[in-house]
């Protein structure tokens, strides 16, 4: 983890240094960059696809909706402090993905290509950015090898941190409910990862990635937030899980935070998941607007979601029914 | 486009308070007087 940061810093400082690469094109710059990513335009707060995308986002790097903190926080004690350590872990992915990400692919981008092409790349998913735009830019500066070999590495130490913490919660079911030893739940995970990479792969041109990173990417983990948030607050009970949250706690959660979570989170949730449903549901759902030849891949896409998925609850429902079993031998 | 004085300001807001976070986390978590 020290070696991302070290990475990012320095690929930090060589993108603030660049300035203006084309002197002949001024508005092409590192400062025009930051701009196009700070200068507020507040209309778009009134945009629910602007806060459907951003609770993905969050959920998305902080890993929740997604089953891993559940899995890693089976492993605390009662007493440990969970209000300070999910703070730090807020803080810490938030310096590295606003802080140091937000200096890096976007103001590079626009310092080479200017706005409307970086637009023009962004609209293709940040795949394209990352991956597409950002090999252009080393090829233009000075040991640019070097700095691509230290983004491709970055990128790497970013994604396989968080492959192995998304894989937690599936590993820890299979030890705990199917009585598998480590070794095994994680050469059997690996396995299934491996397969299912492959049709990623081949057909990541198609759209088959991106219609997975929508549906479980995005929509799939606002859904869950908001059972998560409904759960926790209305169903375990807000004062109990408040109780819960504070225990052992170095510092106390401000009392704001508990009518935010109580309220105004599942209330927002609720709305975007409802605005979604009468605005963008249908076209989404028919796939208007998918280019011809790429329909089959991304109808594909779901279809195999719709089988991981399905693997997964039949996974639940066995070891649903062995607990049970076991349950009725020892009364 | 260019960068704009309230994008400045927003800027350094989000990199004061989000660098302001961190720090106080590591100060938590170095010099925590709570037992564990």
């Amino acid at each position: 983890m020290p070696a991302l940061f070290i990475f990012a810093i320095i690929i930090v400082v060589r993108v603030i240094t660049l300035g203006t690469p084309d002197p002949s094109v001024p508005e092409n710059s590192v400062s025009s960059g930051f701009g196009f990513i700070w200068n507020p335009d507040f209309s778009k707060l009134g945009d629910p696809k602007i806060w459907l995308a951003a609770a993905g986002q969050i959920f998305f790097t902080l890993s929740v909706g997604m089953g891993t903190i559940h899995a890693y926080a089976s492993y605390l004690k009662s007493k440990d402090d969970i209000v300070v350590s999910g703070l730090s872990t807020a803080a810490t992915n938030e310096f590295a993905e606003v802080v140091l990400g937000g200096s890096i692919a976007i103001p590079i981008s626009v310092a080479f290509f200017g706005i409307a092409t970086t637009t023009a790349m962004a609209k293709g998913g940040s795949f394209d950015l990352g991956f597409a735009s950002m090999p252009l830019v080393f090829e233009q500066i000075p040991f640019g090898e070097i700095f691509g070999f230290l983004w491709f590495l970055l990128l790497f130490f970013a994604g396989i941190t968080s492959s192995v913490a998304m894989g937690q919660q599936v590993i820890a079911f299979l030890e705990d409910e199917f009585g598998m030893s480590r070794k095994k739940a994680v050469l059997s995970l690996g396995f299934a990862v491996l397969l299912a990479v492959q049709l990623v792969v081949f057909y990541l041109k198609f759209g088959f990635l991106d219609e997975m990173d929508y549906w479980a990417g995005t929509f799939g983990l606002v859904v869950f937030a908001f059972a998560e948030t409904v759960i926790f607050m209305w169903i375990f009970g807000a004062e109990k899980a408040w109780d819960e949250m504070n225990e052992g706690g170095d510092i106390k959660i401000p009392r704001f935070f508990f009518y935010i979570m109580k309220y105004v989170t599942p209330l927002m949730l609720f709305i975007v998941m409802m605005w979604w449903l009468i605005n963008d549901a249908i076209p989404i759902l028919l796939l208007k607007g998918v280019a011809e030849e790429n329909l089959i891949y991304v109808w594909g896409s779901r279809i195999f979601m719709i089988i991981v998925f399905g693997t997964f609850l039949y996974l639940i429902h066995i070891a649903w029914k062995k607990k049970r079993m076991r349950n009725g031998l020892s009364n | 486009m260019g960068f704009q004085t309230s994008g400045v300001i927003f800027m350094i807001l989000a990199y004061l308070f989000i660098g302001g976070l961190v720090a106080f986390c590591l100060y938590k978590l170095l010099f925590s007087k709570t037992k564990k």
